[in-house]
């Protein structure tokens, strides 16, 4: 049955079947041939899959970044990081990356940052002299941000797969190796820019600007407050506080008159659409994944790795690296949620903390996002900037370099993803 | 024909909305009540996981059009053109029998569950389970409407986002 499971599963993925249907038809098809399991659980485990309210905070974070961008805000986002760091040198780079961090706080999803505020820079660069490629690689790489820092759609979906941790835990876990991504694209950049000469804006922006476009900016800029402080005053769950940032996106759209009433309407089908194509992957995961704790997988792989080594970080390592390579080749969510429940007990029997765990498998398959073959950030980069993939690959790699360090720091310095958990007392 | 399978996507495009937006009011509804009233609706966390449910499982054919269905098309890409189109149909058909199959199961999975009740509504579990029959049979119909689109991959999208076109100032004195 493992065979039939793992055989088909590798081969639809690899003809190119779209990913929620390729669990589920080799999780379908494995029951039926084998026709030990009644197929009815097969339902069961896809209805349960996403019966969950805790997983409700995933169609409220995407309405309420689609209700943001269509206010207007990714512009004032912009304004506000172009007057802050606009003027040093590699200017435009860095507007970039602080754009990008400034945008998961009101964003969970890198897709969205690639196609939204990142896709806009890349443009910005290339008129301003950047070379387009690593115009490209740069709005790639900072997209990534998204999911780490708060909001994060990957975060509420790892808190369902892994009972050890819960989405407060994650999202405040998210706040340092985030901030840690942001400084080493930065300093990536400043890199290249010395040695392409790539310049900042001519001056610095007067108190003025700066003040203006942060008044502009201050809606979009408080959102990660009312959730993160919602949530860690107990005032609502994390659920409810999607609920409560969509309220006051929807409020500043009608306040600031950039909502009417077909535009709405497209929000709220856009949302729900995007909403479908992640719950599905989630749906379908949950009976492929059912199926390998049904047939032991993990428990075999944990006794392996147990068998080759005692030392708890040679095995965060081992796991690390064994992520990486499944990230180069399977998109960031369903590894996700198909790895938390495979690889969370080995690392648990080595009692490593399940924060810092959970912390190393996001940043690590989120890096998977713009490594080739299979990275859907670059291929939406390649796409809105009519790049190929071949030199976009390519302009992307110091960039790649930069946040593998974050991800070995990561990995190193347990206290990263801990410690701001263990401030606000968020620790299982 | 065109313009029914017009209605049909945009029918399918309202109800989708109108469940996000129906649990979107549920659940700000129900944090209001708790905060300015001292109470909350017992019904409400239930009925807005179903809607939930529904609308993923509903939406699912449009997420087809959209193009939005991830997949890893990198060995698509490189197979000579006619061989590619055969493997794409094949995953259409595969896609077209695993729907068949949920539109199957999940139809005996409703009969199985409608002498139990759920939990807080107390209605027949028969109906939320509803969900998985009802998506697949919209998923089948969007199935067999676009296939040659999907194979082709001219996928619906969205129109331009608003005001993409109006960043910043010009880029005064950037680089070179």
């Amino acid at each position: 049955m493992a065979q039939t499971l793992v055989l088909l599963f590798v081969l639809c993925l690899a003809l190119g079947v779209p990913v929620a249907f390729t669990m589920g038809i080799s999780g379908l098809a494995a029951i039926l041939i084998e026709g030990k399991i009644n197929p009815l659980v097969a339902m069961q485990r896809i209805f349960a899959g996403i019966d969950s309210f805790p997983l409700m905070a995933v169609p409220f974070f995407i309405l309420a970044s689609e209700l943001m961008i269509a206010c207007g805000l990714t512009t004032a986002l912009l304004r506000f990081a172009n007057a802050l760091v606009g003027h040093i040198r590699g200017g435009l780079g860095h507007v970039n990356v602080m754009v990008s961090m400034l945008f998961a706080g009101i964003s969970g999803s890198a897709l969205a940052d690639a196609a939204g505020p990142s896709a806009i820079v890349m443009r910005m660069m290339r008129k301003a002299g950047y070379e387009p490629s690593y115009a490209g690689a740069l709005s790639a790489a900072t997209a990534t941000i998204g999911p780490i820092i708060p909001p994060s759609i990957l975060m509420v979906v790892y808190a369902i797969s892994d009972s050890r941790v819960t989405v407060a835990g994650l999202f405040l876990a998210g706040i340092l190796p985030g901030l840690l991504m942001g400084a080493a694209l930065s300093l990536a950049n400043h890199y290249v820019s010395v040695r392409h000469d790539y310049r900042g804006r001519a001056e610095r922006a007067s108190a003025a600007e700066l003040g203006g476009s942060m008044v502009t900016a201050l809606p979009a800029l408080i959102m990660p407050f009312i959730i993160l402080g919602g949530i860690l005053g107990g005032v609502f769950t994390p659920t409810e506080a999607g609920a409560v940032a969509s309220a006051y996106a929807l409020f500043l759209g009608f306040l600031m008159r950039r909502l009417g009433l077909k535009n709405l309407y497209q929000v709220f089908v856009r949302a729900a659409v995007t909403t479908s194509s992640v719950l599905l992957i989630v749906a379908m995961a949950s009976l492929f994944g059912w199926l390998l704790t049904y047939l032991q997988i993990p428990q075999t792989l944990a006794a392996w790795v147990a068998g080759l080594t005692e030392d708890r970080l040679t095995v965060l390592f081992l796991l690390a690296a064994f992520a990486l390579i499944c990230g180069l080749f399977i998109d960031t969510l369903p590894a996700l949620i198909i790895l938390t429940p495979v690889l969370g007990p080995i690392a648990a029997q080595f009692g490593i903390d399940p924060l810092h765990f959970a912390m190393m498998l996001v940043l690590n398959l989120t890096i998977g996002m713009i490594t080739p073959p299979v990275g859907p950030v670059l291929f939406v980069i390649a796409t809105v900037g009519q790049l190929r993939m071949e030199s976009l690959s390519r302009a992307v790699l110091p960039l790649l370099a930069a946040e593998l360090a974050v991800l070995l720091l990561v990995i190193l310095v347990p206290q990263i993803s801990t410690a701001v958990p263990t401030f606000f007392g968020f620790t299982k | 024909m065109r313009s029914l399978e017009r209605i049909f996507v945009e029918a399918n495009r309202a109800a989708v909305a109108l469940a996000l937006a129906a649990i979107f009011v549920i659940v700000f509804v129900n944090v209001v009540l708790r905060y300015g009233f001292g109470t909350s609706l017992a019904w409400a966390e239930e009925t807005a996981r179903f809607l939930m449910i529904f609308g993923a499982l509903a939406a699912a054919g449009l997420a087809l059009r959209k193009g939005s269905l991830v997949a890893i098309d990198m060995l698509l890409d490189i197979l000579p053109k006619g061989l590619a189109v055969a493997v794409r149909w094949a995953g259409v058909l595969a896609m077209g029998a695993f729907m068949a199959l949920l539109l199957w199961f999940g139809w005996l999975f409703v009969e199985f569950g409608w002498n139990k009740e759920t939990m807080a509504t107390q209605i027949s579990r028969g109906i939320p389970y509803m969900a998985i029959p009802i998506g697949a049979a919209l998923f089948l119909i969007h199935l067999l409407l676009f296939a040659r689109r999907y194979v082709a991959r001219d996928f619906e999208l969205d129109e331009p986002a608003e005001e993409e076109s109006a960043p910043l100032d010009p880029p005064a004195g950037q680089a070179r």
